[in-house]
């Protein structure tokens, strides 16, 4: 019973489809976040002012570019194009996101200024978008370690001479 | 070795992402400067546009609400409130007359019917975080309306200053 269990457990981290199927949805997340975005670049930077803590220097070249990264990120995901890489990234903007979140919950600061220029397509608490950040983050984490060999990658190194496709 | 190679795929990830979201924001008709205007000390926080319209007329701006208060007592001036309904309920300045901006297309008529062209208004919302009133007095400004004021710190601004407010 005991080993049964623990070959469950090692399928988890070895299976293919495992990391396919993360891939697959954290990928379509991070395209989706990004669409909305790339069409409204001064609602997204009026978001990324709300949280007090960027120079003022940088919000709007960080409405024009996070976008970008997340959408190229999204898509190298859904293909396999540099899975690893791409899960760094996008697991590195969602630590960004969490501590981003965390310090205004700390402050009890709360963005709303009231006016309909800024759209919010969700009215999700900061506790609720910090617990589907941390679920997101733990996908990242797991297409990052994830060790086996994987399907369906276009390209799993751009190092690689040879492309797989499962 | 493998470090390095992850981080020339990080870089090179990077690099491609910034270069498309810059080329895009360039060619977009809602593009917006590399660099906004998010002092509030100096007027209402805004990321700007790449594509304002050089013939619309730039918005007079009132910069405190001791100002605003000047021009609400000679009695020669509509107040008009940009924000939601219920906003605009729970308090306002007193007189002032509500248009939500979001509802711009179902007021409009209404609107001109009852304040013709040429009457001499100062829009406001919520403050210097807020750009409805700009965007309200441009859409006006394009029914014909002119010399349109904003009071740039809105309900809040004039509330703290203990000016007249009402509410339903």
């Amino acid at each position: 019973m005991r080993e049964g269990f623990r070959l469950k457990a090692t399928d988890f981290f070895s299976s293919p489809y495992m990391d396919l199927a993360a891939r697959l949805f954290l990928g379509s997340v991070f395209i989706y976040a990004s669409i909305h975005k790339i069409m409204e670049p001064a609602a997204f930077a009026k978001v990324i002012y709300g949280y007090y803590l960027f120079p003022g220097a940088s919000i709007n070249l960080i409405a024009i570019v996070l976008p970008f990264i997340e959408l190229l990120c999204g898509i190298c995901l859904v293909t396999g194009i540099m899975p690893v890489s791409s899960a760094i990234i996008t697991g590195a903007m969602l630590l960004s996101f969490i501590v981003a979140i965390s310090i205004n919950l700390a402050r009890g600061q709360e963005f709303d200024c009231g006016c309909f220029s800024v759209t919010s397509s969700s009215h999700s608490s900061a506790v609720e978008l910090l617990i589907r950040d941390s679920f997101y983050f733990a996908v990242s984490l797991y297409i990052i370690i994830f060790r086996s060999g994987r399907k369906f990658c276009i390209k799993e190194e751009i190092w690689q001479k040879n492309t797989r496709t499962g | 070795m493998e470090k390095s190679k992850k981080l020339v795929e990080i870089f090179l990830i990077l690099m491609l992402a910034s270069s498309a979201g810059l080329l895009r924001n360039h060619i977009h008709t809602k593009g917006i400067p590399l660099k906004g205007h998010w002092d509030k000390s100096e007027g209402v926080v805004t990321a700007g546009s790449n594509n304002s319209d050089p013939a619309a007329g730039v918005l007079e701006e009132i910069r405190s609400p001791a100002e605003a208060k000047k021009l609400f007592d000679t009695g020669k001036y509509l107040f008009v409130d940009a924000r939601g309904t219920e906003m605009f309920m729970e308090g306002r300045v007193k007189g002032a007359v509500s248009f939500p901006v979001n509802k711009f297309d179902a007021l409009w008529q209404d609107f001109i019917k009852k304040y013709p062209v040429g009457t001499s208004m100062i829009i406001y919302c919520s403050g210097r975080e807020c750009e409805d009133s700009h965007t309200l007095g441009g859409l006006l400004e394009g029914m014909g309306y002119s010399g349109i004021k904003i009071m740039i710190d809105g309900f809040l601004g004039w509330h703290e200053g203990g000016f007249p407010i009402e509410s339903d």
